[in-house]
């Protein structure tokens, strides 16, 4: 029925369904009960919070490297520097922090009891970077990002997207779809760590984290081949 | 127009532009906050409605500006609002005697007469069809957006809105 | 003639017949390339037993050497899809495969190995070392007693009361590790939640990696561990008391709890690092 409200239905089933609301008052009834919960819900709009909050928003953004008095218990790390940091990220496209900076966070004591967060900093990666269309217009199993794999992982990538991309035709097309779903989560994460190592090329947990990336993404194929092989 | 001024003040504000980010809060605290009540609770929507909002600060510069700044403010809020609330589950469930907090709500404050019975109703709702229903029906997702955001196939959120609609109609009785 | 008809009914509408088999210490059993619902349970007896939830049971179990197959009767119209329910001495090594199976096994000691590529995995109270890969499908394991090595590429795993070495893996699910006594725990994923319960050995290794998502730990308050963390665009949060014994530009820093013992790393790229007391 929630499909009749949609205008889902295909014409034929559309017709068969008004053809029985014609005749049955009970389904004709909750019609339009739902229609009148539909109407509800759209005309619901947003609502004002009781008071305002901005400016705990504030405070954190604009929060200073150490806290103003004992009791904070969030650290805005960066805090301050954040948005200079980005903007210098921007000009730069490398993020650095200052040798004070550094001096400052690193001697941060916590009492026992209180609880401690640390923002660490605005990154450039991860998050909505657009979803990377792993499998190119043809629809292909194989992804063609592996220009920044490890040297000893190269050649067995290729291999082993070469594989895929021929057992393509005998494989299930559920099996393909799941395939492809995931082989395009993990070129997200690929995507993500690139491009964040492209603007902070000195960063070694960047480095280290594309690397776990392409594993991953080599043990991923290795499963697939697996599923092609029973697929014949 | 108003969507040409939000992408120009959220480029500001990934400068660092507070004044420009404030405006972006007031323009879209409503329905962020709204968001929060309706999925979680009112206890918990202020809380969820800063983090959602500095979050955002965070990753502006993911922002690209060729979605409205709404749209991806608002998908940002979703998946925050989620990831929160199995972060807040398992936290409960390994509390002792980890209860599962009341799932109906105080009166609002705010609503009044059937838009509250409405709201109460949405709180009566299982989590997924009521996550379904607050989507589709309040927000205007489409059921591939819901699919692909609570990780469910199109057909399962096709099928809990039918139920959620099922249920609000009895709820509101 | 009654009586003819009424025992014909009888058969009629009877469990399928089962199918028996010895087993000898050091058997193997193989599922081999199945689909559709399949119930393991241990029993006291040394034997196999089949048995099947319609009339004709579209499965065949034969013996070559130590290993036995149960495999699909494709004689029976290739019917693809089978639902049975399998009794095993505790002691069996299992093996199970297939490309839409749910298997849910409980109580065996011997090694179990599933491969699938979708359905869901069930293991309950396991004595051996037990694995598991899937490409799709979740996979619950609770009370394993010696370690749990699972991959699901896009689904959930979830671990209860386990001992032993830990590795699981999800593409893109969350991970849930609840109750976990183990010296070596790993767990990876790339888009979803790791939340992890458990004791922290005093020469433990933990590691604990998610490109996007949230990784919460929860630790007792008397473990000793030197933590280190590591995050790209993430926050970090702690219950326990931190002191910087390592800072390395903003998004790395190790600190020790008690005394530097065993080892924690949580890496997250984008998300939240919850460090909970228990």
């Amino acid at each position: 029925m929630s499909d009749y409200i949609a205008g889902e239905l295909p014409a034929g089933t559309a017709g068969e369904m008004e053809a029985h609301l014609a005749e049955c008052g009970g389904c004709r009834r909750t019609l339009e009960e739902l229609r009148a919960v539909v109407a509800e819900a759209e005309a619901l709009g947003p609502m004002a919070p009781p008071r305002d909050l901005w400016a705990g928003i504030a405070a954190t953004i604009q929060a200073p490297l150490v806290p103003p008095h004992a009791q904070t218990k969030v650290i805005a790390f960066p805090g301050q520097a954040a948005a200079e940091a980005r903007a210098r990220e921007e000009r730069t496209g490398r993020l650095s922090f200052s040798a004070p900076q550094l001096a400052a966070a690193s001697i941060v004591l916590i009492a026992a009891s209180s609880l401690a967060t640390w923002l660490v900093g605005p990154g450039f990666g991860g998050g909505p970077l657009g979803f990377v269309d792993a499998m190119g217009s043809a629809g292909a199993v194989v992804a063609a990002s592996d220009e920044a794999a490890p040297p000893e992982l190269a050649d067995e990538l290729q291999a082993l997207e070469r594989t895929l991309e021929e057992a393509r035709s005998v494989l299930d097309p559920n099996t393909v779809r799941i395939l492809e779903r995931n082989l395009a989560v993990i070129e997200q994460a690929i995507a993500d760590s690139r491009l964040a190592l492209q603007q902070d090329p000195e960063n070694e947990f960047l480095a280290r984290h594309l690397e776990r990336v392409y594993e991953r993404k080599l043990d991923f194929l290795r499963e697939a081949a697996r599923v092609a092989e029973w697929s014949d | 127009m108003a969507a040409h001024f939000e992408t120009v003040d959220a480029k500001r504000a990934a400068n660092g532009d507070h004044a420009a980010f404030e405006r972006l809060y007031r323009d879209h605290v409503g329905r962020v906050y709204a968001l929060c009540v309706r999925m979680v609770d009112e206890q918990s929507a202020e809380d969820l409605t800063q983090e959602i909002f500095i979050r955002a600060w965070n990753k502006l510069g993911t922002f690209k500006g060729d979605a409205q700044f709404g749209t991806w403010l608002h998908r940002l809020a979703v998946n925050h609002v989620l990831s929160r609330r199995e972060t807040q589950r398992k936290r409960e469930a390994r509390n002792a005697g980890g209860e599962l907090l009341a799932r109906v709500m105080a009166p609002s404050r705010r609503s009044s007469g059937h838009a509250l019975d409405l709201e109460r109703a949405i709180h009566l709702l299982p989590e997924r069809a009521r996550d379904v229903f607050v989507l589709y029906d309040v927000e205007g997702y489409s059921h591939d957006e819901i699919a692909e955001t609570l990780g469910v196939s199109v057909g399962t959120s096709k099928s809990q809105l039918h139920r959620a609609r099922m249920l609000m109609r009895k709820h509101l009785d | 003639m009654l009586e003819l008809l009424l025992a014909a009914t009888v058969l009629g509408t009877a469990p399928a017949p089962d199918t028996v088999l010895d087993l000898r210490r050091g058997d193997r059993v193989v599922l081999e390339n199945l689909s559709g619902e399949i119930v393991v349970r241990a029993w006291d007896r040394d034997q196999l037993e089949l048995s099947g939830s319609d009339d004709e049971i579209s499965l065949i179990v034969s013996r070559s050497g130590s290993t036995v197959r149960v495999t699909r009767d494709d004689r029976k119209g290739r019917r693809r899809s089978v639902e049975a329910m399998l009794r095993l001495p505790a002691w069996v090594d299992l093996e199970a495969g297939g490309h839409s199976l749910d298997l849910r096994v409980r109580g065996i000691n011997g090694r179990i190995e599933v491969n699938t590529v979708s359905g869901e995995v069930w293991v309950e109270d396991a004595g051996g070392p037990v694995r598991i890969r899937t490409l799709e499908g979740e996979i619950d394991v609770a009370d394993a007693r010696d370690g749990v090595d699972a991959s699901s590429q896009s689904d959930e795993v979830r671990l209860r009361r386990i001992t032993g070495p830990v590795s699981v893996h999800s593409g893109s699910g969350d991970l849930e590790l609840v109750d976990i006594r183990s010296r070596s725990v790993q767990a990876e994923t790339q888009d979803g939640d790791i939340s992890f319960s458990g004791t922290i050995e005093d020469d433990g290794v933990y590691r604990f990696f998610v490109h996007d998502g949230d990784a919460t730990i929860a630790i007792p308050s008397t473990a000793n561990a030197r933590v280190a963390v590591s995050t790209f665009d993430g926050e970090f949060e702690s219950e326990f008391p931190v002191r910087l014994d390592r800072f390395t530009g903003g998004r790395e820093f190790d600190f020790t709890i008690g005394e530097a013992r065993a080892r924690i790393e949580i890496q997250v790229f984008d998300g939240e690092i919850r460090l909970l007391e228990r």
